[in-house]
């Protein structure tokens, strides 16, 4: 594909992008696109067992890759960001299977789906969360 | 085509029920700024895009918006759980109880149920991208109002959150302007 000039001169610069957990709660991983409001302070978010930390951390590299995708869709020659969206997506898949081998499936997917009874009627998100 | 995920596009933790809350917070569901409009306009918006740039864009970003329904909605499930007809009595909710009772209906703060007259499509990629623009200044400018009205920091968490995505969403539909405009 043909890039325009606009997107070739325009890469993001060194170390602009935020911390995996930061840039998750903060939602965006630019550090020079980040606007805080007022003097609200991002804060950590509760988490009080082992299937929910797994399933933050499923949900913050599915965050960071899909932010990372955003920016890559305007600037895809942008090599630094597309190693950290690679490095991302290889996490969120190898916290997928952990978390679909330990407790529930999260698409259809999942090998947990292959044996009676049928698995996928549970786990709904506000089952997790509230 | 979509697939179903079966997780939150960030957790939802509130323990609090505030019926005015969920009343308000509906208006980023089915309101004229809301994000089941934003889904529709992007998503509507791409099919029509002159190239690939903007057919992924618009997607992608559409894609992302249907996250922030479900957002909402698990919200407003956890705003309003357990409720009574006496507890929406008393928060002056008697209208709403009438129609839906416990149920989640698209409409803006003040009862106006969603309509696609929210949404806009008219042919021209730079208007078309304007009005995306905008939708997301106005999206996130409703999302401070929001945090305004909001002490609950679980609430809280989770509007920062979803006030920030317009921030990123604007930079990129900016982005997008300039490629179409240097073409
Ligand atoms: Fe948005």
């Amino acid at each position: 594909m043909n890039h325009i000039n606009y997107f070739k001169n325009y890469l993001v610069k060194d170390n602009n992008l935020t911390s995996d957990n930061l840039g998750f709660l903060r939602g965006n991983m630019f550090e020079d696109l980040y606007k805080p409001y007022k003097n609200y302070q991002i804060k950590e978010v509760t988490i009080t067992n082992e299937k929910d930390k797994l399933l933050y951390e499923i949900s913050m590299y599915a965050f960071i890759m899909n932010d990372l995708a955003l920016y890559l869709d305007t600037h895809p020659n942008d090599a630094n960001v597309l190693e950290k969206f690679v490095e991302a997506k290889m996490r969120y898949c190898n916290l997928v299977n952990e978390y679909e081998k330990k407790y529930n499936a999260l698409t259809l997917t999942s090998d947990s789906l292959n044996t009676t009874p049928w698995k996928w009627l549970n786990n709904w998100p506000n089952g997790v969360y509230n | 085509m979509w697939m179903y995920e079966k997780r939150l596009a960030f957790p939802i933790n509130i323990k609090k029920r505030d019926l005015k809350l969920a009343k308000v917070i509906m208006s980023q569901y089915g309101g004229p700024q809301g994000e089941l409009g934003a889904a529709l306009r992007y998503l509507n918006q791409s099919y029509t895009m002159p190239d690939d740039y903007g057919k992924t864009l618009l997607k992608d970003i559409g894609t992302e918006e249907l996250s922030h329904v479900e957002m909402l909605c698990e919200m407003m499930v956890a705003l309003t759980k357990g409720a009574t007809y006496e507890d929406f009595k008393e928060a002056g909710m008697e209208d709403y109880y009438t129609e839906h009772g416990i149920d989640l209906y698209p409409q803006n703060a003040s009862g106006l149920p969603f309509t696609t007259a929210y949404i806009s499509s008219v042919g021209d990629v730079f208007a078309n991208i304007h009005e995306d623009m905008a939708a997301e200044e106005k999206a996130r400018a409703v999302y401070e109002n929001l945090i305004d009205l909001t002490t609950d920091p679980e609430v809280l968490k989770p509007l920062l959150f979803l006030r920030q995505r317009e921030i990123v969403h604007y930079a990129r539909f900016k982005e997008l302007l300039e490629h179409y405009k240097n073409k």
